[in-house]
C-alpha cells in the first residue's frame, strides 16, 4: 500500500518542557580540543570579556587540513550552516565534507586523531544532545554515534584519549574528563577535574582537551587564575601545570595542542577592557613555559578564529568592535606579525601549498580561497554550497 | 521536499466556516429563546386581559405606569448613544477575520512596549482567544449586542442600572485586557490616539447610568462630570503640549515622519472609501509640513475647553463642548481613520464616546428632567395592593421581554466561553486550520517488525487490541520531532486512564542515526523514559524504508548542514489493526498550534478506543 506522505515541515517551537538551564548553557558552549579546542561562549563573566574562542578553526591530521566555517545568513541562527571543508597534505583544493543527517545550526566541532576525525554536532533549537559523526576516510563516508547515556549529553569538550587507542576524552559541567571507547560507545574512566583547579583558579569550563600517548591534557576558562588553566592527568586526577601569573585574572585557553612533549596553547587573559593573547609553549610536556610577545585586541573585539598550522605557526582572526573589517594576525615564534587587511568575510587564516598564507571567506552560499601573494590576496578558489535556507526554521 | 511551518492566515476558510456556523447555531438559540419570551409575553398579555375584563376595566394598563417620569436628557443621551455603540461594536466583531486577526492585530499590539505586568495581562487575553478563536469570538459578538439592546430598552430604574453596571464591567475586561489600558503605559500615548481608551469611557457611562435616578434629576451631577472631563482635557492638553515628544514636528531628526503624521499616513493605506483616505493623507501630508500648527491647535482647544469646562459658566461651557466637538469629530475623521477602518477595526474609537460623556453631561446640567407624571394614584384593588396585569403597562411589560432576551443574548455568549477559557489546552480547530482536518480511512495497516528503544522486537500485530498512534520522527531533528513526540506525551497524560489501552508510537526517520542507542540519547532528553506505552522503533535501514514506503513516508538527506527531511503524519490505528484517521502532525507555530494539535489527537484516539 502507498500513499503520498505528507510534506515535512520544520518550523515550530517546543510547546512544554523548556530546556534545562544546564542544556541552555551547554546549547552554547560545546567546545572541542583535539589538537587544540575551540570554544564558544557562555553566559558568564568569561563572555562578557570575549575570550573564548569561536568554532571556526582549522586542524590537520595526517592526511590533510580541516577547516570549520559559518556559511548563510550568519545574523540568524536557523539559517546558519555550519560546513566541513578539508584539502588533502599536498592538495591544493578544498572539499566541502560536511557530515549529513543532522542540522549544524548550532556549531561543528572537532577533533582527530591519525587519520580519523571525529566531529560534534552542537545541539541547536531543540535537539538537546550532542550527536556525533566519525570518518577515517577523509570525510568521504560519516559513521553516526552518540554519547553514551552516563555521560552529560552535551558536553563541555571532546578530544582524543591518549594510548592511541580508539578513544574520545569528554569533559562534562567542566570538572569530570570522561574516556569513551569510539565504536562501542562505553565510558572507560572518570577523572575530576575540580580538586586540581582549587586553590589555583574557579573553573569556568573546560576548553580544550588534547593527547598524546601517555597523558591528557586539559585547558579552562578560569575565573580569577593565578595560574594559567592547563591540566594534565595523573592516575585518576588532575594537576596543574600552567605557569604562574603575576595577578589573578579571568584567563581562557583558547586551543591546545601536544606533539610528543611539545605543548602550545593559546591563552587569551583579560586586560582592563582589551583583550591580550599570548602563545604559551613547552618541550617538556609542561615542566618549563615559554611565552609568547602579547597580542593586544582592542576594546569589545570579537575573535573570529584561532587556528594551529604546521611548523608551530598560528593564526588569529579577530573584527574590532566596529565595522566588519577583519583583522588577522600570525605567530611563528614568540612575536606576532599582524596581517593588516584580510579578504572581506575571512573566517580563518591558514598555511596553503608552498606555506603561503591563505584565507578562506565566505559570504552567504559561497566560499572564497584567498592566498597572499607577494602582498596581495588573490582569489585561487570559488566554491558554491547547496545551503538548504529556511530548512531549521 | 523542505517543508515549512506555518500559521493560518487571518482569513483561514476552515476558520471562518467554524466562526459562522457557531455564530447561527447561537443565533438560533436566541431566536429560540425570543421565540419563548414573545409566547410568554403574548400569555401575559392575555392574561392581563382576560382579568381585566372580569373585573370590569374596558381594557387592560397601556399608558405611563404611576409614578413614571420622564427621562433624564444627559441620561438618555448617554444611555441610548451607548447602547448604540456596543451595538456597532457588537457588529464589527461579525468579522470574518477575528477569530485570528484580533489577537495579532489587536491585542498584542496594545500589549506592545507596555510594562512588563501590563503585558502580562495583556497577554492572558492573547492566550485565551488563540486557544480558544471560536467561542472567544462569538462571546464578544454576543455580550456586546447584548449590552446595546439591554441599554436601549431600560430607560430606567433597575433595569439601567444593572445595563450600566454589566456595561461597565465588560468595558473594564476590554480596557485591562483587549486595550492594554487604553495606551496609558505605552510608548508616545496622546489623546489623538485615543487614550486614555475608548473602553474606558464605556465604563465611566456605565458607571453613570448606574447611579441612582435622584442623581440625574438635579444638574449637580452634570456640573461634575464636565468638570471632571475638564480636568481630563487640561492634563491630555499638557501631555500633547510636552516637549521632546516629537508632536511639535512634522518631521523628526533624519527627515522621519513626527508621530502624527506618520499614523495618518499609515492609516490613508489601511483599506478604505477613496474620499477617507484622501482625507486622511492630505491631512497626513498638511501634518508633515506645518506639525507645529496643528499641535498648537490641538493644545488650545485641549486646554481651552479643559478650562471652559471646569470654570462652570454656561456660556464658555457651550463654547467649550462646541470645541472639544469639532476637534474630536475632525480628529476621528482624519486621524483616528473613524476608528474602523485603520487595520482590524472593533469599535469608532475613543471621539464618539468622548463626546457622547461630555455631551451627556452638559444635558445633565442644563435639562433637568421634567417632574414625575403624576398618574393615578397607585390603585389599590379591596385596600390591597393591585395585582400586577391592573399595573404593569403593554410598554413595560415589552421591555421587560426585550430586556430578558437582551440578558439572554449577553448569556449565550458569555457561558460558552467562560466554561472554554476554564479548560486547559486549545481547542482542535487551531491544527485543522492550518493542516486540514483528519481524514478518516478504513484500510488495514501494513505490518512491520522492528525493535524498540530496549532493543526489544516489536511488529504492529504485536500490538494488536490497543489501539496505535504511530508516527515518525527523526531522533537528532533539532525542530519539529522533539516538540511532536511531547504532543504524544501529553496526549497521553489527557486520556488519563484511556491512555492504558493506547500506544504511542514513533519509527525514526532518519536513514544514517537510527541506532538503538541514539533513540534512546533521544528519549531521555525528551522525558519520554518513564511513558510506559511509548515504544520508539528502529531497525536496519532496509526494514526502516520498508515501512517508510508502507506508510507513504518520505525521507531525504539534504546536503550542507541540513536535517533530514521527512513526512510528518500521524496515524491512529484501531485495536483490530484498521487504519481510522490520518493527521498532518505539522502544527502550526508556537505553543498554542501544539496544544490544538495534542487536543485533536487526544479527541481522534479517544473517539477510537472502543467503550
Amino acid at each position: 500500500m502507498r500513499r503520498s506522505a505528507t510534506e515535512c515541515h520544520w518550523r515550530r517551537r517546543r510547546p512544554v518542557h523548556p530546556p534545562a538551564p544546564r542544556t541552555c548553557a551547554s546549547v552554547a558552549v560545546l567546545v572541542v580540543a583535539t589538537l587544540g579546542l575551540v570554544g564558544e561562549p557562555t553566559p558568564s563573566a568569561a563572555v562578557a570579556l570575549s575570550t573564548s574562542a569561536p568554532l571556526s578553526t582549522t586542524m590537520s591530521t595526517a592526511t590533510g587540513t580541516w577547516a570549520v566555517l559559518p556559511m548563510g545568513d550568519l545574523g540568524q541562527v536557523a539559517n546558519t550552516f555550519w560546513q566541513l571543508f578539508y584539502r588533502p597534505a599536498g592538495g591544493a583544493r578544498w572539499s566541502l565534507v560536511t557530515p549529513p543527517g543532522v542540522a549544524d545550526n548550532g556549531g561543528l566541532v572537532l577533533t582527530g586523531r591519525g587519520t580519523s576525525v571525529t566531529v560534534a554536532f552542537v545541539p541547536s533549537q531543540d535537539l538537546r544532545f550532542t550527536p556525533l559523526a566519525w570518518s577515517s576516510d577523509d570525510g568521504a563516508d560519516w559513521s553516526p554515534a552518540v554519547l553514551p547515556a552516563a555521560i552529560d549529553p552535551v558536553p563541555d569538550a571532546l578530544g582524543p584519549a591518549p594510548g592511541g587507542a580508539s578513544q574520545w576524552a569528554v569533559t562534562a559541567s567542566g570538572t569530570r574528563v570522561t574516556r569513551v571507547a569510539e565504536t562501542a560507545g562505553t565510558v572507560v574512566t572518570t577523572a575530576a577535574l575540580e580538586q586540581a583547579s582549587a586553590g589555583s583558579c574557579r573553573t569556568v569550563r573546560v576548553d580544550a582537551l588534547a593527547g598524546n600517548g601517555t597523558s591528557t591534557f586539559a585547558g579552562a576558562t578560569c575565573l580569577g587564575a593565578r595560574r594559567v588553566p592547563v591540566f594534565e592527568t595523573v592516575g585518576d586526577g588532575w594537576r596543574v601545570v600552567g605557569p604562574k601569573l603575576p595577578s589573578p585574572s579571568l584567563v581562557s585557553v583558547l586551543r591546545l595542542t601536544v606533539t610528543g612533549d611539545a605543548l602550545q596553547a593559546v591563552v587569551a587573559r583579560s586586560s582592563g577592557a582589551s583583550i591580550v593573547v599570548r602563545l604559551l609553549s613547552s618541550n617538556d610536556s609542561g615542566a618549563t613555559w615559554t611565552w609568547s610577545a602579547p597580542l593586544r585586541l582592542p576594546p569589545a573585539a570579537t575573535l573570529v578564529s584561532v587556528s594551529p598550522g604546521p611548523g608551530a605557526r598560528w593564526t588569529v582572526v579577530w573584527r574590532p568592535a566596529a565595522g566588519s573589517t577583519r583583522l588577522g594576525a600570525i605567530i611563528s615564534g614568540s612575536k606576532w606579525s599582524t596581517v593588516t587587511t584580510v579578504p572581506p568575510g575571512t573566517q580563518v587564516l591558514t598555511t596553503g601549498a608552498g606555506t603561503k598564507l591563505e584565507a578562506l571567506a565566505t559570504k552567504g552560499s559561497r566560499l572564497t580561497v584567498w592566498q597572499l601573494n607577494v602582498g596581495h590576496w588573490v582569489s585561487v578558489l570559488t566554491t558554491t554550497v547547496p545551503i538548504q535556507y529556511g530548512s531549521s526554521s | 521536499m523542505t517543508g515549512m511551518g506555518h500559521a493560518p492566515r487571518d482569513d483561514n476558510p476552515i476558520i471562518v466556516s467554524a466562526f459562522h456556523h457557531a455564530l447561527l447555531e447561537q443565533f438560533l438559540a436566541i431566536l429560540f429563546v425570543g421565540v419563548l419570551i414573545a409566547v410568554a409575553w403574548n400569555v401575559m398579555r392575555t392574561v392581563q386581559y382576560r382579568r381585566s375584563v372580569r373585573a370590569g376595566e374596558s381594557a387592560v394598563v397601556s399608558g405611563p405606569s404611576a409614578g413614571s417620569a420622564v427621562e433624564a436628557a444627559g441620561h438618555r443621551v448617554l444611555r441610548v448613544g451607548f447602547g448604540l455603540l456596543w451595538l456597532v461594536d457588537g457588529i464589527l466583531q461579525l468579522q470574518a477575520d477575528m477569530p485570528l486577526g484580533l489577537p495579532a492585530n489587536v491585542l498584542q499590539p496594545a500589549g506592545a512596549g507596555t510594562p512588563g505586568w501590563v503585558a502580562r495581562l495583556s497577554a492572558i487575553g492573547v492566550s485565551i482567544w488563540q486557544r480558544h478563536p471560536i467561542p472567544a469570538a462569538t462571546s464578544v459578538v454576543w455580550i456586546q449586542i447584548g449590552l446595546g439592546i439591554m441599554l436601549l430598552v431600560a430607560p430606567r430604574g433597575r433595569w439601567t442600572q444593572a445595563a450600566g453596571l454589566a456595561s461597565a464591567a465588560w468595558g473594564l475586561v476590554v480596557w485591562v485586557f483587549g486595550e492594554a489600558f487604553g495606551g496609558l503605559f505605552s510608548p508616545g500615548p496622546s489623546w489623538l490616539f485615543g487614550l486614555p481608551g475608548a473602553a474606558v469611557l464605556y465604563i465611566v457611562a456605565g458607571l453613570l447610568l448606574a447611579l441612582p435616578e435622584r442623581l440625574w434629576a438635579t444638574p449637580r451631577l452634570g456640573r461634575r462630570l464636565l468638570f471632571g472631563s475638564g480636568i481630563c482635557f487640561i492634563g491630555m492638553a499638557v501631555l500633547q503640549a510636552w516637549p521632546g515628544r516629537g508632536f511639535w514636528q512634522g518631521h523628526l531628526a533624519g527627515h522621519a515622519l513626527g508621530p502624527l503624521a506618520q499614523m495618518a499616513g499609515q492609516m490613508a493605506t489601511t483599506p478604505q472609501p477613496t474620499s477617507i483616505s484622501s482625507a486622511v493623507a492630505a491631512f497626513g501630508r498638511f501634518e508633515a509640513s506645518q506639525g507645529f500648527l496643528v499641535n498648537l491647535v490641538v493644545v488650545i482647544v485641549l486646554a481651552g475647553s479643559g478650562a471652559a469646562l471646569v470654570s462652570g459658566r454656561r456660556p464658555f461651557v457651550l463654547g467649550g463642548v462646541l470645541a472639544l466637538g469639532t476637534l474630536s469629530l475632525a480628529t476621528w475623521l482624519v486621524v483616528q481613520d473613524l476608528g474602523v477602518f485603520g487595520g482590524t477595526g472593533t469599535d469608532p474609537n475613543s471621539m464618539l464616546p468622548t463626546l457622547l460623556v461630555v455631551v451627556s453631561g452638559y444635558l445633565a446640567w442644563v435639562r433637568v428632567p421634567a417632574e414625575a407624571v403624576q398618574g393615578a394614584e397607585a390603585p389599590t384593588f379591596d385596600g390591597r395592593p393591585e395585582p400586577w396585569w391592573a399595573v404593569v403597562t403593554t410598554r413595560s411589560l415589552t421591555r421587560i421581554g426585550l430586556g430578558v432576551l437582551a440578558i439572554a443574548v449577553v448569556m449565550v455568549g458569555a457561558l460558552p466561553m467562560a466554561v472554554t477559557a476554564l479548560r486547559a489546552g486549545a481547542d482542535p480547530i487551531v491544527a485543522e486550520a492550518t493542516d486540514g482536518t483528519p481524514s478518516y480511512l478504513d484500510l488495514h495497516a501494513p505490518g512491520f517488525s522492528l525493535v524498540d528503544q530496549h532493543g526489544q522486537m516489536v511488529t504492529l500485530s504485536s500490538l494488536r487490541g490497543k489501539v496505535v498512534a504511530l508516527t515518525f520522527l527523526d531522533p537528532v531533528c533539532t525542530t519539529d520531532c522533539p516538540l511532536i513526540a511531547q504532543e504524544f506525551r501529553i496526549a497521553d497524560q489527557m486520556l488519563g486512564a484511556t491512555g492504558r489501552r493506547v500506544e504511542f508510537v514513533a519509527v525514526v526517520a532518519n536513514p544514517l542515526y537510527n541506532s538503538v542507542s541514539t533513540v534512546d540519547a533521544f528519549d531521555q532528553e525528551e522525558g519520554l523514559v518513564k511513558v510506559p506505552n511509548w515504544l520508539y522503533l528502529t531497525g536496519s535501514l532496509d526494514a526502516l524504508r520498508q515501512v517508510w514506503d508502507d506508510y507513504g513516508i518520505q525521507v531525504a538527506t539534504e546536503p550542507a548542514g541540513a536535517m533530514v527531511a521527512h513526512g510528518e503524519v500521524t496515524y491512529v490505528i484501531d485495536p483490530a489493526g484498521i487504519e481510522r484517521v490520518v493527521l498532518d502532525s505539522n502544527a502550526p507555530a508556537g505553543s498554542v498550534g501544539h496544544q490544538s494539535f495534542t487536543t485533536l489527537l487526544s479527541q481522534q484516539i479517544r473517539s477510537i478506543v472502543p467503550r
